[in-house]
């Protein structure tokens, strides 16, 4: 029960945070806009071609803006020491780790969405037929990609240059989930029949779970002096 | 006939080999100088 | 350890071992009939390749210890088998593709051997980047031990994906598990083996002398504070 309400009250101050600042989802949504509007320039892709490229594209873009998010989420608790404090208070190091992580997940689905319709605008392509499947098998490769994401932002947070060390940790560990996340979400969109793909979805469900466990575990010594 | 690929392929590896065990010997000689320094140094206290 | 076994043995040790696998490897070894000389890349492509994932385990390993014991000593292994096994898996970057050049024609595939040793040296580099960059360096063999215990068990998920990717085997099939289709004689068998022993013999000998530049480091930084403490009293 006490670990549900410290979940709860990072979330909370985390999303109230956004709120009147409202940095991290904007950074996140403009530049994931960007990534897929220059995308178009790039590759002017139409008709079948962009059913072939829009998954890879859309996880490139989720990629970037999550790091953008990720890094923001503990920059900000460093620039005012609330490090220390989070380090200090008698709660359990795994439940600050949670209550981050569903805030950055929070973010991340926003962003996504937002993601998501501006590439089914300019790229003239209907998410509607295959949305069920679509978000199901984007909600568990994001959830590990957030999984790894905020551990990876948090020991980021103790080193120079962190807005290089995170894509350089994160990303080799997130490469499953990427794989996961492109072939899922192909098969969606082409309307395969769900058992073609589900395989790449329980991957995805597998390495988020373990992680997420994992992360949870090993916070207490990410947050140790 | 010597294949060209192959003299490369042994000659790098032993080449990086070598090169990282000299690096670590230097790292490993320059760090017992400074230490025979600072024991000299702290003698005789 | 250190009186019953020297630095200098085991240094002779290995350099002994390493020219007898020269031997095993050049002259030894039969000539693969299709390939011709090419082939005997093979010897130190495999054994470096092993080495590589070996040596990321043990990093884990030592990272685990670490966590569980608070032992400098298990931190520094730690550091060190990463710092020789970046090595290793780069020289099987290197010499994977100079093998393929002649044999295949081309120098790089995304095959399912190729594409997880690939991320592995991705990991080494994380890995190995982070140690550098972390401000405090107190915490710096914490953070490492928890970032190599994410990235063992991404290993795993590393090759599970692969798998599921079904990628056209270019690589030869079965190198370490044997089967009928891998065609390899006995003495090639006998040859990959004493190039693994003296690749272990070559690691271990590596990481000893790392653990010991740790170790001296560590005394200096001890024996400063000290001189700087009496001095400024």
């Amino acid at each position: 029960m006490h670990t549900l309400r410290i979940i709860a009250a990072i979330f909370e101050k985390d999303l109230r945070v956004e709120w009147r600042h409202r940095e991290t989802l904007a950074s996140m949504c403009v530049f994931g806009l960007l990534v897929i509007f220059l995308f178009n320039f790039a590759f002017e892709p139409a008709g079948e071609e962009s059913l072939r490229l829009l998954p890879g594209l859309l996880w490139i873009a989720f990629a970037f803006a999550g790091v953008l998010g990720f890094n923001r989420s503990f920059a900000s608790e460093r620039e005012n020491a609330a490090l220390e404090g989070m380090r200090l208070a008698p709660v359990d190091a795994g439940a600050i780790y949670i209550g981050k992580m569903l805030a950055n997940l929070f973010f991340m689905a926003i962003a996504e969405a937002v993601m998501v319709f501006a590439a089914s605008l300019w790229y003239n392509f209907s998410f509607i037929p295959a949305l069920g499947w679509f978000t199901l098998s984007t909600f568990f490769c994001t959830l590990g990609y957030v999984a790894v994401g905020t551990i990876f932002a948090a020991i980021a947070a103790n080193t120079r240059m962190r807005e290089v060390m995170l894509p350089v940790l994160q990303f080799p560990v997130a490469i499953p989930i990427f794989i996961a996340g492109v072939e899922a979400s192909t098969g969606a969109l082409k309307g395969d029949p769900p058992g073609d793909y589900a395989s790449w979805i329980k991957l995805a469900a597998g390495f988020s779970v373990i992680f997420v466990v994992l992360s949870y575990l090993l916070f207490e010594f990410v947050l140790e002096e | 006939m010597v294949n060209l690929y192959l003299v490369v392929a042994y000659g790098l590896v032993w080449a990086i080999f070598t090169g990282y065990a000299w690096t670590i010997q230097r790292r490993q000689d320059r760090l017992e100088k400074e230490l025979q320094e600072l024991r000299k140094a702290l003698g005789p206290k | 350890m250190k009186k019953t076994f020297p630095q200098t043995v085991h240094l002779a040790v290995t350099l002994a071992a390493l020219l007898v696998s020269l031997y095993f490897i050049f002259l030894y070894a039969p000539q693969e009939s299709t390939m011709g000389e090419v082939q005997r890349i093979f010897y130190i492509h495999v054994s470096s390749g092993n080495m590589a994932f070996l040596a990321y385990f043990l990093t884990f390993f030592g990272s685990f210890v670490y966590l569980w014991k608070r032992n400098e000593s298990a931190d520094d292994f730690a550091y060190g088998s990463a710092e020789v096994g970046f090595i290793f898996c780069t020289c099987v970057l290197i010499t994977g593709p100079l093998w393929a050049k002649p044999v295949w024609g081309i120098w790089w595939t995304w095959d399912e051997r190729l594409t997880p040793t690939f991320f592995l040296w991705l990991l080494f580099v994380g890995y190995l980047m982070l140690r550098s960059y972390v401000i405090a360096p107190g915490r710096a063999a914490l953070l490492a031990a928890v970032v190599s215990t994410l990235g063992v068990v991404d290993v795993v998920f590393d090759f599970w994906v692969i798998r599921m990717k079904s990628y056209r085997g270019q690589h030869p099939a079965a190198v370490m598990g044997g089967g009928e289709n891998s065609g390899l004689d006995p003495r090639m068998w006998v040859a990959v083996f004493v190039t693994f022993v003296a690749c272990l013999l070559l690691f271990s000998y590596l990481v000893r002398q790392y653990m010991r530049v740790a170790a001296l480091r560590r005394q200096v930084a001890r024996l400063r504070q000290l001189r700087d403490s009496s001095s400024g009293a």
